[in-house]
């Protein structure tokens, strides 16, 4: 038989995104050999005039924002007592867990000397923002896993620690909240420190409130997609009586987002860049209008936002916002004064794509395993 | 004003002009004066005919003033060098770096072209 | 005693002595690149016909000083800012963050460290001066107690208004620098940075992070306090839902 019908044939019996899954597996594995052996240089397209791309941009950013929805939730519950979300609290931790196990991965890889990563915890620097976010990290994954634990020790039927957890679950929900809500921020603190080089449209004082507020949004996002693609693998249903008042909170979230966006700009005089828009008013403008104006003004409208689609559309589209927002911040609004184009090179995508691969594997390992939803999940196999 | 005497005449008072200005600026510019380091005195080894003095002076401008045409690759330049070889010349290391009988001197043959004979030259 | 660099870009001729000194000093390995690297931590550029140094600045209030996470760089007290390769993890946030420009990353090292000038703290902290200082044939890098520096640049403003732009370079500049520079034409055509601003950089991200305790006290006290009043009204609400069934 030819190359092209055998391939076919294997991609029908593995299954399409098994296919997928594999092929991207295998070429992180090389890229993971290169970038190790070889460093840095061999495999991005970072440079002294741009040291930071993808792997922070994409990564770190967005992947510790998309996990937002932990906090949203664990807060939802436990802190505002509304316990009918409860359903829909232990994928949220999941979601978020794993999103910071793909963090530290991608650091991992982007740190120059990544196994002296532990060097934070006996070196400090309290003045320094990387400090405090190396140590939030670290706190609230440990957090995450505390909030995680219940789920391991029912599947083992660990009824000791269970009880135990159980007691310490408001304070241990309260350091989470405070620990995400201060790493968030500061994840926008990061850039308060070069004004002369981030683009007016992207730099303000204000960074560190914005990252906060566009993290609730687009951790509500993920909440909803989380749901709706665990939907489809697993045959679950989703559960619009809990998800369309998330999203309400969510149009708020983004609501105020924009409004001290535009504020922002006016006050700094930023805004006249729109009105002869170049390179970053244009990259501008599609972030507020993709991730902003769009899921806002649909989810406004009633019909859409009990409609499972219309409210899984306006969540992708508030996720693809916010993660257009970070690489603005972090890439598109650093090229001007870098004097450079960035553009990340074929390995640093592969690795991206990798973790966020492994991040699906995990979950979804996870939930056949697992009692991560409230009845046991009937997925097909995988 | 019209006519070509004036032109003719317009064009050496010009030059004239031109020359003045140049050489003004040149009085005005300030001139860096090099501070080169001291002659280097390599004393007589057992087999050498006599000792070789190194100057600066007379190679910094063949060096088109670039300290680096020998420094730090064929010499330190922090610390004087304090023994050179025919050995190492002839590798085409120190001074063998150019004299090598193509860029500058060569090393053989007339001994007196470095170093100072004994009893005079 | 704070020391620092004059370089005086009317009085350099290009001749290279710096960075050959700097190269042997800090024994980095050859060649002299055209500009500065991980390697090649200073250099002269030729810019506009003019010679112009490359190097560290080392401000009184460094930002990559304050970014570091495990504090790999450090400003001494007699003026140089160092660098423990030691402990650095390779966050590159230094890199990210000097308004100059400054630190460079060894991108080709399976075990990579940053390189910049250090501005010979080890010969300083012995009482001499540094090794580009040291060997430069003109004078245009002179070495000295810093503020004296200054005055000496000032006085060579004052005394010649017609060759030099009226600014010494590194007093303002990030809340003012121990390198300082002098030039016969406008900065920027030197491709030098002049949209650095006057005040130390640290301090925009010490407003934030100052207020983190505080902020961890508030907002925890309110969570908790959410937490307490919205548990008692679901107590409340039960129990009433609980007695309205059994009354009578």
């Amino acid at each position: 038989m030819t190359g092209a019908s055998a391939v076919q044939q294997a991609v029908r019996r593995i299954g399409f995104w098994e296919a997928v899954f594999a092929v991207v597996l295998v070429l992180f594995a090389g890229v993971t050999v290169l970038r190790f052996t070889r460093g840095l240089g061999a495999v991005t397209n970072l440079s002294d005039q741009f040291p930071w791309g993808l792997w922070i941009g994409f990564d770190v950013l967005c992947g510790v924002g998309l996990a937002a929805g932990a906090f949203t939730l664990t807060a939802t519950v436990h802190v505002f007592n509304l316990h009918r979300f409860e359903p829909i609290v232990r994928p949220a931790i999941l979601t978020g867990f794993l999103g910071y196990l793909l963090v530290i991965g991608g650091l991992l890889f982007d740190l120059g000397q990544p196994w002296r990563i532990w060097h934070a915890l006996v070196f400090w620097n309290p003045h320094s923002v990387m400090f405090e976010v190396a140590w939030c990290v670290m706190l609230y994954t440990a957090v995450l896993a505390i909030e995680f634990s219940p789920v391991v020790f029912e599947r083992w039927r660990l009824e000791r620690p269970r009880r135990i957890l159980r007691s310490i679950t408001t304070p241990l929900v309260i350091a989470g909240v405070i620990l995400s809500t201060l790493h968030q921020s500061s994840l926008g603190s990061l850039y308060l420190i070069v004004p002369s080089k981030l683009h007016p449209l992207w730099y303000t004082p204000l960074l560190p409130y914005l990252f906060v507020i566009s993290a609730i949004g687009a951790g509500i996002g993920m909440t909803i997609l989380e749901s709706y693609l665990s939907k489809r693998a697993f045959g679950r249903h989703l559960e619009m009586d809990l998800l369309e008042p998330l999203a309400r909170c969510m149009v708020v979230a983004l609501g105020v987002y924009a409004l001290l966006r535009v504020i922002v700009i006016m006050q700094s005089g930023a805004a006249a860049m729109l009105l002869n828009p170049g390179y970053e008013a244009w990259m501008f403008l599609l972030e507020m209008v993709v991730g902003v104006v769009l899921p806002v003004g649909l989810l406004l409208v009633e019909r859409v936002r009990t409609h499972p689609t219309g409210l899984v559309v306006s969540a992708l589209l508030a996720v693809l916002g916010f993660v257009m927002n970070r690489l603005n911040v972090s890439v598109t609004g650093m090229e001007g004064a870098a004097g450079v184009r960035y553009v990340p090179s074929w390995m640093e995508v592969t690795v991206s794509l990798g973790l966020v691969a492994l991040g699906f594997a995990l979950f979804a390992l996870a939930v056949r395993y697992l009692p991560v939803f409230p009845e046991p999940a009937r997925g097909r196999s995988s | 004003m019209e006519g070509s005497g004036l032109r003719l005449g317009s064009v050496p008072g010009a030059v004239l002009l031109v020359a003045v200005f140049a050489v003004s600026r040149a009085a005005t510019e300030p001139t860096p004066e090099l501070r080169l380091p001291p002659d280097v005195t390599y004393n007589k080894a057992e087999t050498s005919p006599g000792p070789v003095v190194f100057s600066h002076a007379t190679h910094v401008p063949l060096a088109g003033n670039k300290c680096v045409a020998c420094h730090p690759t064929s010499f330190s330049i922090l610390q004087p060098t304090s023994r050179i070889t025919h050995n190492e010349m002839q590798t085409g290391k120190k001074c063998g770096t150019c004299h090598n009988g193509t860029k500058a001197s060569g090393i053989q043959g007339d001994c007196a072209h470095c170093h100072q004979l004994e009893g005079g030259s | 005693m704070s020391v620092g660099l004059l370089f005086d870009s009317t009085r350099c001729i290009g001749c290279g002595a710096c960075s050959a000194a700097c190269k042997e000093a800090n024994a980095l390995p050859l060649p002299i690149e055209e500009h500065p690297t991980a390697y090649t931590w200073t250099v002269v550029e030729r810019v506009d016909g003019v010679n112009v140094r490359r190097l560290c600045f080392h401000c009184a209030q460094p930002t990559c000083v304050s970014v570091c996470p495990v504090s790999a760089l450090r400003k001494t007290p007699e003026g140089p800012v160092v660098y423990d390769a030691a402990r650095c993890i390779g966050c590159r946030y230094c890199i990210m963050a000097c308004p100059f420009g400054v630190p460079k990353y060894q991108w080709d090292r399976a075990i990579p460290i940053v390189g910049k000038c250090v501005l010979c703290a080890d010969r300083v902290a012995r009482g001499l001066p540094t090794a580009c200082a040291a060997v430069c044939p003109t004078g245009a890098t002179l070495f000295g107690e810093r503020n004296g520096l200054v005055r000496e640049a000032r006085r060579r403003i004052a005394a010649n208004p017609d060759t030099y732009v009226d600014h010494v370079y590194g007093v303002t500049e990030a809340g003012g620098t121990s390198v300082l520079m002098l030039s016969a034409v406008a900065f920027e055509r030197l491709g030098m940075k002049t949209d650095v601003p006057r005040r130390p950089l640290p301090l925009l991200t010490w407003q934030i992070l100052s207020k983190v305790p505080s902020f961890v006290g508030v907002f925890g006290a309110l969570l908790f306090g959410i937490h307490w009043i919205t548990k008692r009204r679901d107590a409340v609400r039960a129990y009433e839902a609980e007695h309205r069934e059994n009354a009578p």
